[in-house]
């Protein structure tokens, strides 16, 4: 093969691209051609040449594409420091109210009804230790806990936000509440609050339909003796 | 544990993740800066011509197949950013020739650079004169031969990926860089003696 035939093979065969028979066309030609050798030489040249030229990267360079990126909302925005943690503790605190909505609303429901317990709800036993927590320790500004100091005091208040006529527990108390406070329920007495509990519910008392008068004449009969 | 290859970094971009890209210009800010450079000629055509590059990489993740490897599209977007550059080079060096009055105007700056008629950049130290010979006899090559033989030479591109990058066949590659180094060397007789 002639030189001037050869050389766009000895091109690609000098990047590494001679493909099919090219390889063995140019070293077979090169071994016997000086002048195609010296040409390779200088190709070789060339490409390193090219190698090195390099531009500088400038400092700050970084700084001024993602800066211009910015501007052009081209970038995702960056996390704070407080969205991570947010993010990973709202997802056990959803997981905790979901169970504990599990757990309490078949109970809470089970207090719907004309249903006596013989012991008091789940609920009312977990609040007990705390409704106990707050008598013993009361509150700031309160008149009527902040003279209950001693048990004596505290079972005079008792007495006193229990008797008949007397507003329940002092400002806005129930009867229920006013029977919690003073002394720690018995079993028992657990039994009659879990009952008024019931009692209090509007629906559980029947209105009366209509009033027969009959029941309130009284028979002729009796009253002639 | 495993580096992501820059496929799965462009996909996390696209999700939304910005230390994708950002891993992504550290890998690839030097080779798109040295390409612009050999492209253009000018440092400061580069720098700018780079930063264009990478604002068009991430304006264009959306379009970008994850089937294609990137480096081949990231150089299909920094050829044509380079190409546009120079036409307007062109067309601002064509409105300062016709405005100044003659001589002096149309001499590249380059070609002012004095420098030893016979070098060896293998024998000789690679000196600032020396690359800007080889930078001038490269602006003087066509553009479509210039881009074949940089991203083949200069970035280390096999013919399969420069015909991708270009949108043309081996064939032509294999045919372009073969031309431009025919021109190179006739440029740089003096220098690769």
């Amino acid at each position: 093969m002639k030189c001037d035939e050869i050389k766009e093979i000895l091109s690609g065969y000098v990047d590494g691209e001679a493909r099919g028979d090219e390889g063995r066309l140019a070293e077979e030609h090169l071994a016997a051609c000086a002048g195609c050798r010296d040409l390779v030489r200088r190709m070789r040249l060339v490409g390193a040449g090219i190698d090195k030229i390099e531009a500088a990267v400038p400092p700050g360079f970084r700084e001024t594409v993602f800066g211009r990126m910015e501007r052009e909302d081209l970038l995702p925005r960056r996390r704070g420091l407080i969205a991570f943690p947010v993010r990973w503790i709202a997802i056990p605190l959803a997981a905790a109210a979901a169970l504990a909505l599990f757990v309490l609303i078949p109970r809470e429901a089970g207090k719907v009804g004309p249903a006596v317990f013989t012991t008091p709800p789940t609920a009312m036993r977990d609040r007990e230790p705390q409704a106990r927590e707050t008598r013993e320790r009361p509150a700031a500004g309160t008149d009527e806990a902040a003279r209950a100091q001693t048990p004596q005091e505290d079972q005079r208040v008792a007495r006193r936000t229990s008797e008949p006529g007397t507003p329940a527990g002092g400002a806005g108390g129930t009867p229920v509440a006013a029977a919690r406070v003073g002394t720690d329920l018995t079993p028992e007495e657990r039994d009659i609050v879990a009952h008024l509990e019931v009692l209090e519910d509007p629906a559980a008392f029947e209105e009366p339909s209509e009033i027969d008068e009959l029941e309130i004449v009284e028979p002729a009969a009796r009253s002639k003796g | 544990m495993r580096m992501k290859s820059d496929e799965e970094l462009m996909g996390l971009f696209r999700r939304g993740n910005r230390g994708a890209f950002e891993e992504l210009f550290v890998r690839h800010h030097r080779k798109v800066i040295h390409f612009c450079y050999r492209m253009t000629g000018d440092q400061a055509s580069a720098e700018d011509a780079a930063q264009e590059v990478f604002l068009r990489i991430a304006r264009g993740a959306a379009t970008y197949e994850p089937t294609a490897k990137f480096t081949t599209w990231m150089y299909t977007v920094a050829r044509r950013t380079t190409l546009n550059f120079l036409r307007d080079e062109k067309g601002e060096r064509d409105r300062a020739a016709a405005s100044e009055p003659e001589g002096g105007a149309g001499i590249s700056p380059l070609s002012r650079v004095p420098g030893p008629e016979s070098l060896n950049p293998e024998s000789m130290a690679w000196s600032a004169e020396l690359s800007a010979r080889f930078v001038e006899a490269l602006q003087r090559l066509p553009e479509s031969h210039r881009a074949a033989l940089v991203l083949n030479r200069g970035e280390g591109l096999s013919y399969d990926e420069v015909a991708a990058v270009l949108g043309v066949t081996v064939q032509a590659v294999k045919s372009r860089i073969f031309r431009a180094r025919e021109m190179l060397l006739e440029r740089l007789s003096g220098l690769l003696e």
